[in-house]
């Protein structure tokens, strides 16, 4: 089924001095869902994300929101688009407060209006307590929070984030991811990108791989993996958790990767059924049982790595 | 990929949504971020307020007086005269203490190495003489360029007075011999003129003695008479047969008269001889003093010369002739302290350079800072960011230009008019706004601290100098100078100077602050520019 085309990237180039950094880059981001960019350090995805915003002319090519030219209507698309940046963007010697209302002011928002919106804001981002802290005394993950939610604060129709959950830790990481999915849910589109492929993997409802300047793939998680692996991932728990007789004997198999993380047993194989009959045989005649296995396809960095080796 | 047009269109109106709120509402927006920003950061809100404070107050203190204090002067001379210790004791009586160094190499050391100011060289017994070279000779370090020559100009002054009262001296001599020598020669002259007198009349006598001399008729018909008058007294005698008594004497009264006849011949011709003689004499005479009368004439002559041009001296006054023209210098200003006469220069370069680094340290603190990417992404106008940063410098030094004016009204109450301080502060401003937008286009060109910091203060430096402070423009070429006059210090410090020393009105300032204003409006353009393209800071 076509997807409902939100935002058209059409054959763009960018070039900074004599240094390539995007060529003839096209992509289509649909309406529908969170749409993530994957690429390595380097490749070009932030200066892909300042070209969206309308931060950075391309070289040569288009880009098209709702069928209006992006750079062509700058001041419009300003007010449709919010941005948060890696390193985050707001003043650490203002409040939380401060930096809101300042920032609002800047997207022409007036007063009722915009204590409205900070007040919804600070409660969304759980920000409420520390409202009159300066930017600089917030934690990490509280840091993120604002930044964001001064990208929110003129309710654009489109959120980026260039590595929003950069630096921060797991349980951070999930809490920001959530919060993501939130927003989406609340009818804004977020185009995230990240160096963490299992968080896109999780998050992204869309997915496009950036490398050497191009799009390289691009499709539904599950599509890119059926696309670049027929190996499947195998996850097995047995009651002794010892597989130290098996694992020789699994290597007949066509398999790969076969190691053992605490109790359970991991391989990637393309005769997921035969070994799973093998091990119930085996376990017959060691008395032994099976106590978990998981089937699934390979995970988003497999696909990655593959796009990239080449 | 074509757009529709009828559903692009129709894109466009559902994407226009907020309209754009007053540009004066982002500005105070803007300014009340920015001075937040300042004052949060308390070493620097201190040092804002508290620096130009200072700095003005110690300048008051210190400055506050019209003479130099405590010269120290060096003195050699291989040996002290009179006229050096008188000399000596001139200089040491203005407050200045007079050392007498051990040998000149010392004295000249002393000055090169700063020990003293000045080192004064006398000439050996230094006398007013024929021929006596009679130079004193000043060594002053010119590195120090301000005092040297105040100093120098001080001691020549000191001297000079010393060698014109000297020259008075001597000319009041001149002028009393001259006065007895005209006095003199108006006598010799009433002399000369009687013998002049006296000579004519000699000459007229002897002409008239010639005359009388050659007229006198001292011709004679000699008369051989002895034999006949012996013959007539013979035949008398014989006549008359009288006694020979009576014809003896007159024999002998004959005889008598002959020879006193003889003797009247005799002294006839001697004297027709001498007259003879005195004709050809009487003319050498007279020549000769004609010849006397001549010279006597040109002594006349150069008496008269002598007294006429005596009496051509139209200054006879002594004074007048030591020191025909004298200097005064007068201060054009209405006050001699020496802050006032730099006021205007070290207002200016306190402004200057507040100017200067504030508004560029202030742009790089916003470039450096996370938050300036956002401000490119949001739908508010460049200018208005500019404008904001702009209002906020002008608003710290428009502060800092109210304390130093509140310093300085305190120090110079009754020197300084009322009018004078606003009109001050008019200048201050215009100097403040065009080094803001400079500091702020250095700002927007450089991209790290150190850079802008030291691209700030070189800024000011080759202003600085390229101004009187220094080095007198005067030594530059004309073709320099000229475009100088347009180096906003300068233009600056002249306002202020016009307004502080010489209690100019707006009339006297209108043009000056016309010309930096149109030098603000250009660099608040190239600004602007710089600021559209200090964009490309985020790409490295």
């Amino acid at each position: 089924m076509e997807k409902e085309v939100l935002i058209q990237i059409e054959n763009i180039t960018k070039k900074f001095g004599d240094h390539v950094v995007l060529s003839g880059l096209s992509l289509t981001i649909p309406k529908d869902g969170i749409f993530g960019i994957m690429g390595l350090s380097g490749s070009g995805k932030t200066t892909l994300l300042n070209i969206l915003i309308g931060f950075w002319q391309p070289t040569s090519g288009k880009v098209y929101y709702n069928f209006v030219d992006i750079h062509k209507n700058q001041h419009l698309i300003k007010q449709l688009f919010g941005f948060a940046t890696q390193e985050g963007s707001v003043y650490p010697n203002l409040t939380v407060e401060e930096n809101l209302r300042y920032f609002g002011k800047l997207y022409n928002i007036q007063s009722r209006e915009l204590e409205k919106r900070i007040y919804e804001l600070i409660k969304q981002f759980d920000l409420l307590d520390s409202r009159n802290q300066y930017a600089k005394e917030l934690s990490t993950g509280m840091y993120r929070r604002l930044d964001i939610a001064c990208s929110l604060i003129h309710n654009p129709k489109v959120l980026i984030l260039d590595e929003p959950t950069g630096n921060l830790d797991p349980i951070l990481r999930k809490k920001v991811m959530a919060m993501i999915r939130e927003i989406q849910d609340n009818g804004t589109k977020v185009i995230i990108t990240s160096h963490l492929l299992g968080e896109l993997e999780k998050v992204c409802d869309t997915l496009a791989i950036l490398h050497k300047g191009k799009i390289w793939e691009f499709g539904t998680p599950n599509e890119l993996k059926e696309k670049y692996t027929t190996y499947e991932e195998m996850k097995i728990e047995t009651k002794s958790h010892n597989y130290e007789e098996l694992i020789p004997m699994l290597k007949r198999f066509n398999t790969r990767n076969i190691t053992q993380k605490n109790k359970e047993l991991f391989l990637y194989t393309t005769e997921a059924e035969n070994i799973l009959s093998y091990i119930l045989n085996y376990l017959k005649t060691t008395n032994d049982q099976l106590l978990n296995v998981e089937v699934s396809k390979p995970s988003i960095e497999e696909v990655f790595e593959s796009v990239t080796r080449r | 990929m074509k757009p529709l047009f009828n559903h692009q269109k129709q894109m466009q109106e559902k994407l226009y949504e907020r309209p754009t709120i007053n540009p004066f509402t982002k500005i105070y927006f803007m300014l009340e971020k920015n001075l937040k920003l300042l004052i949060r950061t308390k070493t620097t809100a201190i040092i804002f307020i508290l620096g130009p404070l200072i700095i003005t107050a110690l300048l008051a203190i210190a400055f506050n007086t019209s003479t130099l204090a405590d010269v120290n002067i060096a003195v050699y001379s291989d040996s002290y005269s009179e006229l050096t210790e008188s000399l000596i004791n001139n200089l040491s009586a203005s407050n200045n203490n007079i050392i007498k160094a051990n040998s000149e190499p010392d004295c000249i050391d002393s000055a090169r190495f700063g020990d003293f100011q000045v080192c004064i060289i006398f000439p050996e017994d230094l006398a007013v003489s024929n021929d006596g070279d009679n130079i004193i000779s000043i060594y002053v370090d010119n590195s120090r360029l301000n005092i040297a020559n105040l100093i120098a100009s001080q001691i020549t002054t000191k001297v000079s007075i010393e060698s014109s009262a000297l020259s008075e001296d001597m000319i009041s001599n001149i002028l009393i011999v001259l006065d007895t020598a005209n006095t003199k020669s108006t006598q010799t002259k009433s002399i000369v003129t009687e013998l002049l007198s006296k000579n004519s009349e000699i000459t007229s006598s002897i002409e008239e003695t010639s005359n009388s001399l050659e007229s006198l008729d001292l011709d004679y018909t000699s008369i051989d008479n002895s034999t006949t008058i012996n013959g007539y007294l013979s035949t008398l005698s014989s006549a008359c047969n009288s006694s020979s008594s009576t014809i003896t004497k007159l024999k002998d009264q004959i005889t008598a008269l002959q020879n006193n006849y003889s003797l009247v011949t005799t002294k006839l011709t001697s004297a027709k001889d001498s007259i003879e003689t005195l004709s050809t004499t009487l003319p050498t005479i007279s020549s000769d003093i004609s010849a006397q009368t001549s010279k006597l004439n040109s002594i006349e002559t150069n008496l008269v010369s002598i007294t006429n041009n005596i009496a051509t001296i139209q200054v006879t006054n002594a004074g007048s002739i030591a020191t025909p023209l004298r200097t005064e210098i007068e201060s054009s200003s209405t006050t001699n302290s020496f802050l006032m006469f730099i006021l205007p220069t070290m207002l200016t370069i306190i402004i200057m350079f507040l100017a200067l680094l504030m508004s560029s340290s202030g742009i790089i603190a916003e470039k450096e800072s996370k938050a300036y990417f956002r401000n490119f992404i949001t739908p508010t106008n460049g200018l208005l960011f500019l404008m904001g940063e702009f209002l906020s410098n002008i608003l710290v030094l428009s502060a800092q230009i109210v304390i130093i004016l509140s310093v300085l009204y305190i120090f110079l109450k009754g020197v300084i008019s009322q009018e004078a301080l606003i009109l001050t502060g008019l200048a201050l401003l215009s100097i403040g706004i065009f080094f803001t937008l400079l500091g702020m286009l250095i700002g927007y060109l450089f991209n790290t601290k150190q850079t802008v910091t030291i691209a700030s203060i070189s800024t000011g430096m080759v202003l600085l100098f390229f101004s009187n402070t220094i080095i007198p423009l005067e030594t530059l070429s004309s073709k320099i100078r000229d475009v100088l006059s347009y180096n906003p210090f300068i233009l600056g410090e002249t306002m202020l100077k016009k307004i502080l020393l010489f209690n100019s009105l707006f009339s006297g300032i209108d043009q000056m602050l016309l010309i930096m204003g149109i030098g603000s409006l250009i660099v608040l353009i190239a600004a602007i520019v710089a600021r559209s393209i200090s964009k490309h800071y985020f790409s490295t």
